[in-house]
């Protein structure tokens, strides 16, 4: 029995359908592949207005821009003359080989070829009588314009974001790394969605193995849709379950082309408005834009600060409910005694304080982050600072457990990665719970725990720890806790395997 | 192997014997008075919400007696915050500093003084006699030694100079300095 009802048994799994649309390339079985689909249209044409070379236009509405459509296709078909002394067979081929305006024009063979193409925005001019048809994209790129990366912000570095389109992602990438090695191999993902997931990397600098391991499970990734980033997150990546983030999501392109450029490989989906990068590790994921911007001793200062806050945030709480639970020789009496004193009257234990305002903070955060902008803002300010004061004045928490908690809770919005801060904040939810119930021996049990989970994880070989446990046998060169200038740091990390490892002279 | 690991360290949490105790459930004992070469009279002066409360409890030795204090209260007794070690004039200072540091739980910032007479006295009879005497090392410059100097003062050279209190209007005054030979 599951907990709520019968187990169901998942059945084996069925088959991927290759070809999905399995039938000859004509009018009807377009017809019938998008039957029920209000937006699916065709136009029958005859070419110089001969009735004898009739053709039809397929495309799907919205999905088509109609303008190009017009321009490249329907004009050529109505305004060239050579059209009237050719036979319908020498019409295609003209119209193949430069007859029509389009950039791209490819002949299909295949029903399949035709239906998803149509689906991708193509316009597919089926030459019924000869059994032949011609894809021209004329998709529309309606789509979000490049903004600035809201959830990245840096002061000294580019503005732009990836949106949502892949091919304008990768447009992004390109006009940063103009190097005939920037490689970029598709897959399609998702029986349903058919999302275009593109693979790029830098050949003779990417480790050639982990691209491979990449396309591989790409390729076998035998799923109904890839919409969202945990989609591809869940199916890449070697473990599952931890609360850590394996693939690093980053808005930014320069970003994204630093780690390019380091040996890591990305991957952009269509529709995802982030690019993926990995393997990560978790000075991947502790490093922030602003660290290759500004002064490199300025950001070896804030680096610093910034791990000082991980290890602030994870164990401040836990500390704090130890300490005073467990082992208050290690309180100053001053301290002591205001503890003491704030707590007086207030009913609860301390371990059910802690516990109870870090997950207070969460549902303030998940109620802050579900509302629009302005609206969000009121609630933090509402949850945190007028139900917060509330409560100390009403005596219902004391004001030490609070200021610990909104201390751990604001050195943890020092984590660039959201996806990481998030696997720290449930693993300080558990240390707190474990210096709750043993003290500093449960907190170093815990932190062992956590420690032997990091040094677990694994991303396409490359250890979590990296360069903190493991780094390929070397020395650390480059930004992991302390950033060193660029001059200083000739070689790519060790632990990417890179062919390449000089980065300059 | 990972519910082995859960067990086992369920296990550890349940035989570890420990139990968190809230801070409000406790009296912070401040000054420690020891009179007596044994049995050793202790003198215990802690402040429950703003209330100054003696105890006063005997033992064979100093680690004995501080354990009996723990059952006094109607709070539990705490001599993790103890700030002054004074020993009467019948005290072994040797056999109870060295008690006093394996003991640890004490502390070893405590500083440690002499009484001219019996400590026990003057701990009852000096109100707000921590916070007196620090304001005296403090202010006045009177030199005490924490416990972990004088224990260190003593092994070294055989002696250590405290300063020796007596008790004036319910008050404590410095008397001066002795020597005190350890055995």
């Amino acid at each position: 029995m599951g907990i709520f009802g019968r187990r169901r048994d998942p059945g084996r799994p069925h088959p991927r359908r290759e070809p999905v649309f399995d039938g000859p390339l004509t009018a009807e079985e377009l017809e019938r592949a998008f039957r029920h689909c209000a937006d699916f249209k065709s136009r029958t044409l005859c070419l110089a207005g001969d009735p004898r070379k009739e053709v039809r236009l397929f495309g799907v509405e919205g999905m088509v821009r109609t303008e190009r459509c017009n321009d490249y296709v329907l004009r050529p078909l109505a305004q060239d003359p050579a059209l009237a002394e050719l036979d319908l067979e020498a019409c295609y081929r003209r119209l193949a080989t430069g007859g029509l305006y389009n950039f791209a024009v490819t002949p299909a063979t295949t029903l399949d070829q035709a239906v998803f193409a149509l689906l991708d925005g193509a316009v597919v001019l089926l030459f019924p009588a000869i059994r032949k048809a011609l894809i021209c994209p004329v998709a529309t790129e309606e789509k979000r314009a490049v903004s600035e990366p809201g959830d990245e912000p840096a002061v000294k570095a580019a503005k732009d974001a990836f949106v949502e389109s892949a091919r304008t992602n990768t447009s992004l990438v390109r006009r940063r790394l103009r190097s005939v090695s920037l490689r970029i191999q598709e897959e399609v993902v998702g029986r349903q969605t058919r999302t275009p997931v593109e693979v790029l990397y830098l050949e003779g600098i990417a480790d050639g193995e982990t691209v491979e391991r990449v396309r591989r499970r790409l390729a076998a990734m035998d799923v109904d849709g890839a919409l969202d980033a945990g989609h591809l997150e869940q199916y890449l990546c070697d473990q599952l379950v931890t609360p850590f983030p394996q693939l690093l999501g980053t808005q930014r392109p320069d970003r994204f082309c630093a780690n390019l450029l380091a040996g890591r490989v990305g991957l952009i989906a269509d529709g995802i408005p982030i690019g993926f990068l990995l393997p990560g590790t978790v000075a991947l994921f502790l490093a922030a834009e602003q660290d290759r911007t500004d002064n490199w001793l300025v950001a070896r200062c804030l680096s610093v600060l910034r791990y000082g806050a991980l290890l602030l945030t994870l164990f401040l709480p836990a500390l704090y409910v130890a300490a005073v639970l467990f082992h208050p020789e290690m309180l100053p009496l001053p301290l002591a005694r205001s503890i003491i004193a704030a707590k007086a009257d207030v009913p609860f234990g301390t371990l059910f304080e802690a516990v109870t305002l870090l997950l207070s903070f969460e549902v303030i955060q998940e109620a802050g982050l579900r509302l629009p902008g302005n609206l969000g803002q009121t609630v933090s300010i509402l949850g945190g600072l007028v139900v917060g004061s509330a409560a100390v004045e009403a005596k219902i928490v004391s004001p030490a457990v609070l200021i610990v908690v909104a201390t751990a809770g604001i050195a943890g919005y020092t984590i660039p990665s959201q996806d990481f801060a998030g696997g720290v904040r449930l693993w300080r939810l558990g240390l707190t719970l474990a210096g709750g119930v043993e003290g500093l021996l449960g907190v170093s049990l815990a932190g062992a725990m956590l420690v032997g989970h990091l040094a677990g994880l694994t991303c396409f070989g490359v250890p979590y720890l990296t360069p903190f446990a493991a780094q390929a046998g070397e020395q650390v060169e480059g930004h992991a806790l302390f950033r060193t200038p660029f001059p200083w740091v000739k070689l790519r990390p060790a632990s990417l395997h890179s062919r390449n490892r000089r980065n300059q002279r | 192997m990972r519910g082995r690991l859960a067990a086992g360290v369920l296990c550890l949490a349940a035989l570890s014997g420990c139990a968190g105790r809230e801070l409000t459930d406790v009296t912070l004992i401040q000054a420690l008075g020891v009179d007596g070469a044994g049995p050793v009279e202790l003198t215990a002066v802690g402040e429950d919400e703003g209330e100054r409360t003696v105890y006063r409890v005997r033992g064979e030795n100093v680690t004995l007696a501080q354990e009996g204090l723990k059952d006094l209260g109607e709070t539990r007794l705490e001599v993790t915050h103890v700030a002054q070690l004074v020993l009467g004039r019948s005290a072994d200072l040797t056999d109870t500093l060295w008690r006093e540091v394996i003991h640890r739980k004490s502390g070893y910032g405590a500083t440690v003084w002499l009484a001219d007479g019996e400590a026990g006295a003057l701990l009852e009879g000096s109100a707000d006699l921590s916070r007196r005497l620090k304001a005296m090392e403090e202010n006045a410059g009177v030199r005490a030694p924490t416990l972990m100097e004088a224990l260190s003062t003593l092994t070294r050279e055989g002696q250590v100079e405290l300063p020796v209190l007596t008790a004036a209007d319910g008050a404590p005054e410095l008397a001066g300095y002795r020597t005190v030979k350890g055995r």
